[in-house]
């Protein structure tokens, strides 16, 4: 049952989910680190469009204790993920209203011979979407803060069959909240967190439900020259709920014997920013994984580019 | 005039080489054991890079900075978001399996 549950907990990067052997849930696709640097800061209302490229390459599989499993498959999986941010002039609870909606579109890629899990060819992910507040240059401490709330609903219409063991949608609703914030100890140097609590509803057509969980993006950045910034940058997931079915979360214990079915990944690595004359964010990291537990643990390079169209 | 033109049939010869090289670089990192994700982001990564390099020069004699209208925008997109479709995103992939 282990090396199903490695085999199945694929490296997620946006609603990959394991089909078909649902007894015991995969967590969705988050947002593991694709926005760090200076993540609080907007430059003002108006309509921007942000994508995120991401890809993911697994190195091994770890188990519930952090013991590296030997035979599993290889899966990599670039994700490009496309957001529209509409942030406007009205005003709710002293910041900005917003609006906010992506769509992910991911191609997978397996490996390992006649033990590859087969792929699901298509390639668009679920649809997500939510209100946004944003303040901007507010005082904490005496020190410029910049901060955004968010609430998001992952809805799975993307790419799902269940006769592949990998696709690039989730099969169930998904409802995250999100605060991020940019703190200026000075002008050059400034620290950015962004915290996601994401809460898993029942699987479409199936008794099983992935735990709650809890996903952050961190980056401590420094001016560098002009508009460069160079960044320590990374992420953690960690799961809080068991994984269960029909509502009972001792069911994959009992039946499985699998005595911890949450998951947790620590991602850190360097990263930097610039920003051009004609308004052009770019940022680019890369992570490496760490303390994973019942998931894999590999490379995650990020690119991410914004810029305001209206 | 006569320097603008050769300059634009110089930029037109360079686009096409750019992007009839790409299929070669494709095939022989496929052939070196890179996966499709793998070169795709290798693709933008190196482009972004150039674009951000280009960027980056002086303005020298250049005309002044100059920012798109709304229209000039769309269509900058719809152009991009052509050349993306054949190049990196959905076509492609789809594609791959078959």
């Amino acid at each position: 049952m282990w090396q199903l549950r490695i085999q199945l907990t694929l490296l997620l990067l946006l609603g990959i989910t394991a089909a078909g052997l649902a007894q015991d849930p995969v967590l969705p696709a988050a947002n593991f680190g694709m926005a760090n640097i200076q993540d609080g800061v907007s430059p003002g209302p108006g309509l921007y469009y942000v994508q995120y490229l991401q890809i993911y390459q697994a190195r091994e599989w770890r188990n519930a204790h952090g013991e590296q499993q030997e035979d599993a498959a290889g899966i990599s999986s670039l994700l490009s993920m496309h957001q529209l941010i509409y942030e406007t002039n009205r005003k709710v609870l002293g910041g900005n209203l917003a609006f906010s909606a992506l769509l992910p579109v991911v191609k997978l890629s397996s490996s390992g011979g006649n033990h590859a899990p087969t792929i699901n060819p298509g390639v668009i992910g679920g649809f997500i979407f939510g209100p946004v507040i944003q303040w901007s240059d507010r005082k904490l401490l005496g020190l410029s803060y910049w901060h955004r709330a968010e609430i998001d609903l992952a809805v799975p219409a993307g790419a799902y069959n269940t006769q592949y063991a990998v696709n690039p949608s989730s099969r169930f609703f998904t409802l995250t909240g999100y605060y991020a914030f940019t703190l200026f100890f000075t002008k050059d140097l400034s620290v950015s967190m962004r915290h996601h609590v994401n809460y898993n509803f029942r699987k479409i057509d199936a008794d099983t439900r992935a735990g709650m969980f809890y996903n952050m993006n961190y980056s401590l950045e420094q001016r560098i020259a002009g508009s460069l910034r160079a960044a320590v940058a990374g992420y953690y997931l960690r799961q809080f709920t068991q994984d269960d079915y029909r509502g009972d979360r001792h069911y994959y214990q009992r039946t499985y014997g699998i005595a911890d079915t949450r998951e947790q990944v620590l991602g850190i690595g360097p990263g930097i920013s610039y920003v051009t004359k004609g308004g052009l964010a770019a940022e680019a990291k890369v992570f490496f994984e760490t303390a994973a537990r019942n998931r894999t643990a590999g490379v995650r390079p990020t690119l991410k580019v914004a810029y305001k169209l209206n | 005039m006569k320097k603008g033109f050769i300059t634009a049939i110089g930029c037109v010869m360079a686009g096409a080489v750019s992007f009839g090289i790409l299929g070669t670089f494709v095939k022989l990192a496929r052939g070196d054991g890179y996966d499709v994700p793998a070169i795709t982001f290798a693709q933008v990564f190196t482009g972004l890079v150039f674009l951000l390099l280009l960027n980056a020069l002086p303005p020298g004699r250049r005309e002044a900075t100059r920012y798109f209208t709304g229209r000039e925008k769309l269509l900058v997109i719809l152009h991009g978001g052509c050349v993306g479709l054949i190049s990196t995103e959905p076509c492609t992939w789809a594609s791959v399996v078959y």
